[in-house]
C-alpha cells in the first residue's frame, strides 16, 4: 500500500492526522464547537480518502448504509431530550465498539480481499489475526461498558482484582484467538471482552458519568487503532490512537482523583 | 507499511497522553464529546470493507458497519451542536 501511495494520499493522510490532533488540542481550552468541526472535518477527509483509494465495487449499497446512519444519528440526536445526552453519548459509542467487531468479522469471513493471508501457507498473517482480535476485544469491550452505563447506570464497587482477572482474561482470549484464528475462539474472544468492558465501566461509574464515558471512547479509540492496522488505514490509526490515550488516561486520572477526593471527605468527617 | 504506521499511532498516543494530562476536569465534557466522534472514524473501516470485500456476507457486516459508524458520527455531532447552544426560555 505504501509503495503505491501517491502525494495526494499522503498529503491527505497527513490533514487528516493534523485536524485530528488538533481537534482533541482545542478540547483542551474547552472549545466544544471548534473541537467537534475540526474532528468531522479530519472524519470527512480521511472517508472520502478512502473510496479514492479503494476500488469501491459496492458504491449504490455504502451510499445507502451512510444515509440511513446518519439518518438514525439525526433522529437519536435531535430527538433526546437535552438533559439525557450523556447517556445518547455512551450508546453512541457503544454503536462504534459494535462497528469494529463487524468490521472484524468481515476481515476474518473474507482475509483474502484485505491481503491478511500468507502466501506460502495460506493462513492468516499474525499481523492481521492481532488487528482482528485486538479491534474485536475493545470493540467488545466498548460495548459492555456503554451497556454498562445503559442500563440504569448504576455503578457498583466490583474489586480491583475481579477486575484485572477479567481484563487479563480477555488478553488471553485474544492471545488464544491469535495463537489459531478461528470464529469459535473470536465468538469467546467478543463474549469475555464483553464482561470485562462492563465490570470496568461500573467501576468508572464510581467516579461520574463523564469519568466512565471517559473510559469507554478509550475502548472505542483502541478498536479503531487495532482496525487501522489491519485496513492499513493511517488516519484511522492517528484518530484511534489519540482517542484511546487520551480517553483511558483521562478516565484513569478522574476516576483516581474522584476516590482521593472520597477518601479526603471521609476523613473530614467525625 | 507497518512501521509507518506504527509510528503514527505511537505519535498519535503521546499527543492523546498529553492532552489527557493538560485537561482540567472542569472541561471534561468537551473532551469526551472530541473522544466520541474521534471514535466514530471506525465508519472508514466500514467503507474501506465494504469497497474491499469479495463475499456477500463480509460487505453486508461492512455495510452494518458503516450505519453503525455514521449513525455514530452523526448522532455525536448533533448531540455536541445541541449542547453548545445554550438552552432556550
Amino acid at each position: 500500500m505504501m509503495e503505491g501511495a501517491n502525494a495526494t494520499i499522503l498529503v491527505g493522510w497527513s490533514l487528516s492526522a493534523m485536524l485530528s490532533a488538533a481537534a482533541l488540542l482545542v478540547s483542551i481550552a474547552g472549545d466544544l464547537r471548534r473541537g467537534t468541526h475540526l474532528a468531522a472535518a479530519a472524519l470527512m477527509v480521511a472517508a472520502a480518502l478512502a473510496l479514492y483509494t479503494h476500488d469501491v465495487m459496492a458504491l449504490p449499497q455504502i451510499c445507502a448504509a451512510l444515509i440511513t446512519g446518519s439518518a438514525v444519528g439525526l433522529a437519536l440526536g435531535r430527538g433526546i431530550p437535552r438533559s439525557r445526552i450523556p447517556l445518547l453519548m455512551s450508546g453512541l459509542v457503544g454503536l462504534a465498539g459494535v462497528a469494529a467487531v463487524l468490521v472484524g468479522g468481515a476481515a476474518l469471513r473474507d482475509p483474502h480481499a484485505f491481503g491478511l493471508l500468507d502466501d506460502v501457507s495460506d493462513r492468516l498473517r499474525i499481523v492481521g489475526a492481532a488487528g482482528i482480535g485486538a479491534g474485536v476485544s475493545c470493540g467488545a469491550m466498548a460495548c459492555g461498558g456503554a451497556t454498562a452505563m445503559l442500563r440504569g447506570g448504576r455503578a457498583d464497587r466490583w474489586h480491583i482484582l475481579i477486575i484485572a482477572v477479567l481484563l487479563l482474561a480477555a488478553g488471553g482470549a485474544t492471545a488464544a484467538f491469535i495463537a489459531a484464528p478461528d470464529p469459535a475462539r473470536l465468538l469467546a474472544c467478543i463474549a469475555v471482552a464483553l464482561v470485562a468492558g462492563w465490570a470496568v465501566t461500573k467501576r468508572a461509574l464510581l467516579a461520574g458519568m463523564g469519568p466512565a464515558l471517559a473510559v469507554v471512547s478509550g475502548f472505542a479509540g483502541w478498536a479503531v487503532a487495532a482496525s487501522a492496522f489491519l485496513m492499513e488505514n493511517m488516519p484511522m490509526a492517528v484518530a484511534g490512537g489519540l482517542a484511546g490515550a487520551a480517553g483511558s488516561l483521562f478516565g484513569i486520572r478522574l476516576c483516581v482523583f474522584a476516590e482521593r477526593k472520597g477518601l479526603a471527605h471521609a476523613g473530614r468527617r467525625p | 507499511m507497518i512501521p509507518f504506521l506504527l509510528l503514527s499511532f505511537l505519535a498519535a498516543s503521546i499527543v492523546g497522553a498529553f492532552v489527557s494530562l493538560r485537561a482540567r476536569p472542569d472541561d471534561g465534557w468537551t473532551l469526551v464529546f472530541v473522544l466520541q466522534l474521534l471514535s466514530s472514524a471506525i465508519l472508514v473501516g466500514g467503507l474501506i470493507v465494504s469497497a474491499e470485500a469479495g463475499s456477500s456476507i463480509a460487505r453486508t457486516l461492512g455495510l452494518l458497519s458503516i450505519v453503525a459508524g455514521s449513525a455514530a458520527f452523526c448522532g455525536g455531532f448533533v448531540a455536541a451542536r445541541r449542547l453548545d447552544v445554550p438552552p432556550g426560555p
